[in-house]
């Protein structure tokens, strides 16, 4: 039996993510407090620099003698130039800091010193309320809002104004499609088939792409773009799903928050569109691991009919034979004008 | 890790419960006693529940056994939801429960060694036995600082760090100096990301290593010298050891695995090693101067696992296999070599895009013919990839007349949906043959529920179970495929054969060079088949053009005639060589 694979596409739901320091730091948020998209909630430093220190090699004495000429307590955040160990002798050698930092570890004739690192400051991504806080690690804000979940994106995070660039969720965006209406907002297509798109996105800018599908020969150019791209079909010339397609095209002109993060099964973190909206009667979190059952409304992963939606109209009981001959467990499946097909279960997607 | 009491009591166990916790599926068998003779009853499935937003392996496991108990009518939890073990008479509950773990979770490693060219080899080495992906490596000889070489350990952010280096009786001080700078290393990382170390150098300073390593608050296991000589290597000790703590590590990022090694008496067996078990058995029982040979393709790892005579060659690729890491493929070989096995035509674009949804979605499986066609040529070139690595560096005892293939071996398993969920055997065996190349006369097995690894770790437990389970219907012989190894053109004879079957059948042919003959001999079935070989081809009987007699035995495919040569020959036009794997594959299943 497989579980199927399960995206969220909600129209309205209560969205809460714990934002992360990707290394212990200082949360500089408290909860309750209303955030905004680009409000720094957290900072820490990344990727110091170590350096092993022969005192008494850089003092010309024995290492027992030299410890006596250590200047600076375990921990004792230093600044760049500052005295590590010394004077000593009429030449009055010193051992210094090269670069703002701390000692880590020091003693026979020797000291561990670390560098400050590269700072990090981590944004809110999106807009709402902080509801929780692991000190010096994440924040957790809860919004309310629609949900789209991508399945590829390409590392960044930003948030703009929602603008259509194409008619369905079939077309391919060219640079004719741009215009500086586009400016400083996210653009939404059906797919892209041309990297050089994400140049014009740039020249510009729009804030964000978000499109159904786009070949792999892209993937290059997609990262190295500045603006966070989101797929939420795959790779290829898949349309965009239309539930999707549909849900941007009646939030344009509303601001979202794109966070296109890799996927991580772990974590269950995945690319994501957010687009906060005025909370109207109540809404609840996102349902996780529903079941497959009878009307539930799907997608289908793989060919024949890959990026195709529709319903659930009976779970057949055992092991199905398909087309190509292998026997799977199947559901079928009502694909609106294609008609009723038996699929895989495992190459189903329960939108949700 | 291993419970030597739990063992114990576990030994002599009627029925046994095998648990296998893949990336995506989790499986689970019941093994009994049928007629005196232990089987395996029945096997289940169900998604691994490991991701979010489950992060709990636990229930896919019990709804795995819901199935099974459905399947064979027995009850494994009691009332209050606890396993049953032992077993409280029939239907009830199991006597043992053996546990493996196939699941990939990127367990990242940091080699130290002392020598680039000696040490560090051997480990780096070593790491392709288990499933894990190196993400940096120091060594005297790299010609850093010491401080550079503590900011590549502390950015590489390793959960393990493999040691090597000082032969037996050779360099310490080295050793010394270098461990002192993992230790500083260590001592900088946060407190709950401190990596264990294994160290497998000079074991006159291990005792030192470790004191030196306590005071970092660091947990430090040794295993036996890698290199005990500059012109020795010993990697077995250290296999063992490496994939034990892979599968700690793994065990203690894995929500609801404590509640199944309660099952075990806690313990948990690397799916390599199970592999390694089973092979390891199968190279013991091979005639001389053959081997035998394992292949596992799942959706997180390709596992290779080859043994000759009492020695076995592990090798585990979770950088290689047609899910999570299926672009990787192409990294390592042309899209032309995978292409090549296509009936259509198919473009460098479409093959990409094609691998980088696999990585999406590595659970889907192909629904069409042509998606079918592409899987299986990935497959092909997952498994040659491995093989084309692995190869050069196993250690086998005997020589062999044919250069540039691989040596004998008397049986090739394969293992994985890739082979178990296909149309008809014909698809596996030939999956098989293209992509391992046997030469000779080889037996082709398919572990048709995919419990090999589980299987082979049940050997702790039930060596006998073991046994009688691998020679029963669970896993089922594809057929012998007999491979001469020669070159000719496109149509010259080959061989003319003669097949007598037990029950008296007689059948006659003569094979043409380029096809792939099956003669029917259905599983369980013996025959004798003589042969007469072509003065360009090579059985293994004695020579070019050497023919004789010899058994065979039949399966789920036939009697394989496979006269394609070796190594395998391509048509140069794309049109011709399409047509032939279309010809090839209707061949096998005729």
């Amino acid at each position: 039996m497989d579980l199927p694979h399960q995206t969220h596409v909600s129209l309205l739901v209560v969205i809460r993510r714990a934002r992360v320091l990707p290394a212990r730091g200082s949360i500089i948020v408290r909860v309750n407090q209303k955030v905004a998209p680009s409000d720094v909630i957290g900072r820490t430093t990344l990727a110091p620099a170590h350096y092993l220190f022969d005192i008494a090699h850089g003092l010309g004495l024995p290492p027992a003698k030299a410890d006596r000429y250590l200047r600076r307590e375990l921990g004792e955040k230093v600044s760049s130039g500052d005295i590590l160990a010394g004077p000593v002798g009429w030449m009055r050698r010193v051992v210094r800091a090269p670069e703002e930092g701390r000692v880590v570890l020091q003693g026979d004739g020797r000291l561990l010193y670390e560098g400050l690192g590269e700072a990090f400051e981590l944004k809110a991504a999106l807009p709402g309320t902080v509801i929780g806080e692991e000190p010096d690690v994440s924040a957790t804000i809860e919004t309310v809002g629609a949900l789209v979940e991508g399945i590829w994106g390409n590392g960044r995070q930003e948030f703009g104004v929602l603008r259509m660039t194409t008619q369905n969720s079939a077309g391919t965006l060219g640079a004719t499609d741009l215009n500086i209406e586009m400016r400083g907002a996210v653009a939404v297509a059906g797919r892209v088939e041309d990297p050089n798109i994400f140049r014009s996105l740039a020249a510009l800018p729009v804030r964000g792409l978000i499109c159904g599908s786009m070949p792999s020969a892209c993937i290059s150019a997609a990262q190295a773009a500045e603006i966070p791209v989101i797929l939420t079909e795959g790779f290829g010339n898949i349309p965009m799903n239309s539930a999707i397609f549909e849900l941007f095209a009646t939030n344009v002109g509303r601001e979202a928050s794109l966070n296109a993060q890799q996927t991580d099964h772990w974590k269950g973190v995945r690319p994501e569109v957010i687009i906060p909206l005025p909370a109207v009667g109540s809404a609840d979190v996102p349902a996780e691991a529903v079941q497959l059952v009878v009307g539930r409304r799907v997608r289908v992963l793989r060919a024949p009919h890959a990026g195709r939606e529709g319903s659930v109209v009976s779970l057949p009981q055992g092991l199905m034979a398909i087309p190509n001959g292998i026997r799977v467990p199947c559901a079928d499946v009502e694909l609106g004008e294609i008609g009723l097909v038996r699929v895989p279960i495992a190459n189903l997607d329960i939108l949700e | 890790m291993t419970d030597p009491d739990a063992t114990r009591s576990q030994l002599d166990a009627d029925s046994l419960l095998l648990i296998n916790v893949g990336t995506t599926h989790t499986r689970v068998s019941l093994i009994d006693i049928v007629e005196r003779q232990y089987r395996m009853v029945a096997t289940s499935e169900y998604s691994t529940t490991a991701d979010a937003p489950y992060l709990d392996v636990g229930e896919g496991v019990r709804f795995a056994l819901d199935q099974l108990a459905e399947l064979v009518g027995c009850e494994f939890f009691d009332d209050t939801g606890q396993l049953i073990v032992p077993s409280r008479g029939s239907g009830t509950g199991v006597d043992a429960v053996v546990l493996t773990l196939s699941l990939q979770a990127d367990v990242r490693v940091a080699l130290v060694g002392l020598l680039p060219d000696i040490s560090l080899r051997s480990i780096r080495k070593l790491t392709e036995s288990a499933p894990v992906r190196v993400v940096t490596e120091i060594s005297l000889g790299d010609r850093r600082s010491d401080e550079a070489r503590m900011d590549a350990l502390c950015q590489a952010k390793p959960d393990l760090i493999l040691v090597s280096g000082g032969s037996e009786g050779g360099a310490s001080e080295a050793v010394l100096r270098l461990m002192e700078v993992v230790g500083l290393s260590i001592y900088m990382m946060p407190q709950d990301s401190k990596p264990q170390v294994l160290f497998m150098g000079n074991s006159a300073v291990a005792a030192k290593v470790q004191d030196l390593l306590k005071a970092c608050q660091c947990a430090v296991t040794t295993a036996r010298n890698i290199r005990p000589s500059l012109d020795a290597e010993d990697l077995d000790p250290g296999r063992v050891a490496l994939n034990e703590m892979t599968a700690q590590i793994l065990r203690a990022r894995l929500g609801g695995i404590e509640g199944l090694l309660s099952w075990t008496g806690g313990v948990l067996t690397p799916s390599p090693l199970g592999m390694g078990t089973i092979i390891e058995l199968l190279a013991r029982s091979a005639p001389p101067k053959k081997g035998a040979l394992g292949v596992s393709v799942g959706s997180g790892s390709t596992t290779l696992a080859a043994g000759f005579g009492n020695t076995l060659e592990l090798s585990v690729r979770p950088d290689l296999n047609p899910g999570r890491n299926a672009p990787h493929l192409l990294e390592l070989t042309s899209w032309r070599d995978v292409a090549r096995w296509l009936p259509m035509e198919f473009s460098e674009e479409a093959l990409r895009d094609y691998l980088h949804n696999k990585t999406l979605f590595p659970q889907t499986i192909p629904a069409t013919a042509e998606d079918l066609r592409i899987e299986m040529a990935v497959i092909r070139e997952v498994i040659r990839a491995a093989v084309r690595t692995a190869s050069p560096s196993w250690r086998v005892p005997f020589t062999w007349p044919w250069a540039g293939v691989l040596p004998p071996v008397a049986s090739v398993t394969g293992s994985g949906s890739a082979f178990s969920n296909v149309p008809r055997p014909g698809y596996a065996a030939l999956m098989l043959l293209d992509s391992i190349q046997p030469a000779g006369v080889t037996n082709l097995i398919l572990d048709a529920q995919n419990m090999m690894c589980a299987l082979g770790a049940a050997g702790r437990v039930n060596p006998l179970a073991v046994v009688q389970v691998f020679e029963s219907p669970a896993f089922p012989r594809l057929g012998t495929a007999v491979c001469p190894v020669g070159k000719s053109h496109m149509g010259d004879p080959v061989m003319r054969y003669r097949m007598q079957s037990a029950d008296g059948r007689q059948i006659r042919g003569d094979v043409r060079f380029g096809m792939i003959e099956v003669v029917p001999l259905p599983l369980g079935q013996k025959a004798q088949l003589t042969v007469q070989l072509h003065r360009h081809f090579d059985l293994g009987l004695g020579g070019y053009g050497q023919g004789g007699t010899f058994a065979v035995e039949g399966g789920l495919a036939g009697l394989i005639i496979d006269a394609r040569g070796r190594p395998l020959i391509f048509e140069s036009d794309p049109a011709k060589n399409r047509k032939l794997q279309e010809d090839w594959l209707a061949q096998i299943t005729v």
